[in-house]
């Protein structure tokens, strides 16, 4: 239960992060570059 | 996953302020003029491959630096003009307004020297008048300054769900730990504004554009707030 609750305060980035990539990948922007985005969370 | 587990161990050098940390974050700070820049432009310290933009991981910590030493009044309104003058050469007026915003709040809270609170306010607002005039001239990256953009060009659905999945960040700094919390509302005023900015300038819009550095700043900020509110 701690544990999501830790997780759940991270996770708060991950819509900005995953919503970002789709339209970098949409707007054929290299794999090397949206990666680091998704890596670094 | 693996950066939670990291960060706890981090947490334990966050919790206390003293003066070597902040002669760290201020050296970070600098450490891009030592690197040749873009145009003129000094904010990314190129590790190899990468460039980080090392303002938006330094003053999420240094906000918090500030909090702790508040009570210590002209030491931390020191460094915070330090800080104020080090990005104003950088220069990025994007970070400095942000920043200058979120820990103007704080140190209105805090200060209790009536003149000093004024001055304070004055040489803030000169200093941010001042970064919005001497812009950099760099050319906006369309999947970092413009990334919003890019998203609107998905169609309509895609634009609400990027607004919600920016305003998701900033809820939680303002409602989940920001609740009679003046740190977490600073640090929620600091994202906020480096958000703000991005319509006015060539700005990059933390976490959504490219860029590890904006992730990592709210990364350290969260981790903090959670273990110590």
């Amino acid at each position: 239960m701690n544990f999501l609750k830790n997780t759940l305060s991270y996770l708060v980035m991950l819509p900005a992060i995953l919503i970002g990539t789709f339209a970098m990948v949409s707007n054929g922007v290299a794999s090397s570059i949206w990666l680091q985005n998704i890596v670094i969370w | 996953m693996g950066s939670i587990y990291l960060i706890r161990n981090k947490e334990k050098t966050l919790s206390k302020g003293n003066f070597l940390q902040n002669v760290v974050i201020i050296a970070l700070l600098v450490f891009p003029f030592l690197f040749n820049g873009s145009d003129g432009v000094h904010r990314w310290l190129t590790i190899g491959p990468i460039n980080v933009y090392i303002a938006s991981i330094i003053l999420p910590l240094l906000i918090i630096q500030l909090w702790k030493l508040a009570l210590n009044n002209i030491y931390a309104i020191g460094l915070y003009f330090i800080t104020l003058i080090i990005l104003l050469f950088h220069p990025d007026a994007g970070q400095l307004t942000a920043f200058a915003c979120a820990t103007t709040i704080m140190l209105w809270k805090k200060i209790s020297n009536g003149m000093m609170k004024y001055f304070s306010l004055i040489l803030t607002v000169t200093f941010v008048i001042m970064s919005w005039v001497f812009l950099d001239d760099l050319a906006p990256v369309p999947y970092v300054e413009d990334i919003i953009f890019l998203v609107a060009d998905l169609g309509s659905v895609w634009f609400v769900l990027g607004i919600l999945s920016l305003l998701l960040l900033l809820l939680s700094l303002f409602f989940y730990y920001g609740r009679k919390n003046i740190i977490s509302l600073t640090l929620g005023v600091y994202f906020f504004m480096a958000m703000i900015v991005t319509l006015f300038g060539n700005f990059p819009l933390p976490i959504m554009g490219y860029g590890i550095s904006p992730i990592i700043g709210y990364f350290f900020a969260i981790s903090w707030l959670k273990k110590n509110t």
